[in-house]
């Protein structure tokens, strides 16, 4: 703990810099540095994990499924041990029927269950293996580490497209993905529209504000008009 | 920011879902090829074999029972334990402490400033703004490190970098006020609906 | 409190935990600029002196105001942390000058942040 003390605000805090009016660092403008982010190894490690999904919900499920068969297991060897009748099946019971197999039981049930398992373990599967990349993007601020959600973002966009289109908020809808930003226009019918002023109005945007990944913009207008918007 | 264990979650889900998928295949083969069939008979015949002359051999002195189902019972316990623990792992992480240090300037005795103090600054600074629908602060311990996380709804329309740049000029402040620098994490989310989809959609 | 050179009385003077914890509760709130019921002391001993503890709130600026005016700050006592650690030393003296029993420590924990926008100039 006294190493996290140790990093004391020291020139902005001090009365006496404060008193002769010479704040250097308390407040700098909003565009100071865009780019920059503090403290690059801790920040990366954070937007890292802010930016993947922990599987903390498939983590939990597992390990509710496993402890469940743990303790069933415990139960039926319990209630062998002690000497009364199984509660669904008996150890033993269970160990031959199953080097028996496929004789006892129908190749129907045998086949559903055995889908049922796959299912479920390509279901976990999966999800260890896939990034599991989540809906934000990165936003570069020089104080803090900063996500934003992609609706967020689209919401923004869609404004600002449909000030530079003048049309109303039901003619734009925007799609944002990690690369891409799709920006679909109805134009007003009688209205001409040039895809041009949008797709440029959208990209300042965008470049103010200082995403990664960037994503490239495309806008499509829509062959059919809204008529009297 | 919080200590939910991700690269120990994605191991154990992997291997949970390998296991799962192998022992569903082998059903399906079973239930469709008779020569899985067969094989399977054979090869766990012997393994059940060998198992049971296990039981035999390390039967306790004078009794009926193996003594090998009170391991089997421990190792039962022990994986339940094992799981109970990893449960207990996933989102941890939240804390009190801000700035701790012990002996500051000339009196012995410790000084602490709670996460209360950042989390009440900065909702009082961000309750009243219009474009607001929503925000949330949280102290977390990060990496050994007292953390930040600040939560903001923006109403439709708002443009984050400006919203970032000005909560940002916030925590700035914040610095100023309590005299040490905290790492901040700045969360600009929809609320519930953003862990959907991978493409948003937005009139 | 001591008696005048004069008279020698003999007595005994002990100061009840009840008044201890007043004036350090007092001192704790002077210094940090809050209410003294929001201030809690705990006294435990410390190798035959006595250690205070509190925990306590502590009156800030509204980070707005301190973005308008960085001179904020400095108007309210300075950052939390040097006055936390001004205060240490502020209450320890009043204690023990109040009382005459002798403080070893005091911990300080700001348990949260009272937020004032019309502030105290000092």
């Amino acid at each position: 703990m006294s190493a996290a003390a140790e990093r004391h605000y020291d020139d902005a805090a001090s009365p006496e810099a404060a008193a002769t009016g010479t704040q250097a660092a308390a407040v700098p403008g909003p565009g100071a540095d865009p780019g920059a982010r503090p403290d690059s190894a801790l920040t990366e490690r954070v937007l890292a994990r802010e930016t993947t999904s922990s599987r903390a919900s498939a983590a939990v499920i597992a390990a509710v499924l496993v402890i469940g068969l743990c303790v069933y297991a415990l139960l039926e060897t319990a209630v062998r041990a002690v000497g009364q009748p199984p509660w669904l099946i008996d150890p033993q019971t269970a160990a031959e029927k199953a080097i028996a197999l496929p004789a006892g039981v129908s190749p129907l049930l045998l086949g559903v269950s055995g889908a049922v398992l796959c299912a479920a373990g390509l279901f976990f599967f999966l999800n260890a293996v896939l990034p599991g990349r989540r809906a934000r993007h990165v936003l570069a601020d020089p104080r803090a580490a900063v996500v934003v959600d992609d609706e967020v973002i689209a919401s923004a966009l869609a404004r600002r497209a449909r000030l530079a289109a003048n049309v109303t908020q039901e003619q734009v809808m925007v799609v944002v993905s990690r690369r891409q930003v799709i920006v679909n226009v109805r134009p007003t019918s009688g209205v001409p529209l040039r895809a041009t002023d949008v797709q440029a109005a959208v990209e300042a945007e965008l470049r103010d504000m200082a995403l990664s990944p960037l994503p490239e913009v495309r806008v499509n207008l829509a062959s059919s008009g809204v008529i009297g918007a | 920011m919080n200590g939910t264990p991700r690269v120990l979650n994605r191991i154990l889900i992997g291997i949970l879902g390998a296991k799962l998928l192998v022992i569903g295949a082998l059903l399906i083969l079973l239930a469709t090829v008779p020569a899985v069939g067969r094989w399977w008979q054979a090869w766990s015949a012997g393994i059940w074999g060998a198992a049971r002359g296990l039981f035999d051999r390390t039967r306790f002195p004078g009794g009926t029972e193996s003594w090998l189902w009170i391991v089997m019972v421990l190792l039962l316990l022990l994986v339940i334990g094992v799981m109970v623990a990893w449960l207990a792992q996933q989102g941890k992480g939240r804390a009190n402490l801000l700035v701790a240090e012990d002996d500051a300037g000339d009196v012995a005795g410790n000084v602490r400033i709670g996460g209360g103090v950042a989390e009440q600054a900065l909702r009082a600074a961000l309750a009243d703004r219009p474009d607001l629908a929503g925000a949330t602060v949280a102290t977390y311990e990060f990496a050994g490190e007292p953390a930040l996380r600040i939560r903001v709804q923006p109403r439709q329309g708002v443009a984050p970098h400006i919203l970032a740049a000005e909560v940002s000029a916030l925590v700035e402040a914040l610095d100023a006020v309590i005299g040490k620098r905290t790492p901040v994490l700045i969360h600009i989310g929809s609320g519930a609906r953003s862990r959907f989809g991978r493409a948003e959609r937005v009139r | 409190m001591s008696a005048p050179a004069a008279r020698l009385l003999a007595g005994h003077n002990r100061i009840s935990t009840q008044a201890l914890t007043s004036v350090a509760r007092a001192a704790a709130a002077e210094a940090l600029g809050v209410p003294p019921q929001d201030v809690r002391a705990d006294w435990a001993d410390d190798d035959g002196l006595l250690a205070l503890s509190l925990v306590t709130p502590i009156a800030i600026p509204s980070l707005t105001t301190v973005l308008r005016d960085p001179a904020r700050v400095a108007a309210f006592g300075g950052p939390i942390w040097d006055r936390a650690v001004a205060a240490k030393a502020e209450i320890l003296r009043r204690v023990t000058e109040l009382s005459g029993a002798q403080l070893s420590r005091v911990d300080i924990r700001i348990s949260g942040a009272s937020v004032r926008d019309g502030g105290r100039v000092r």
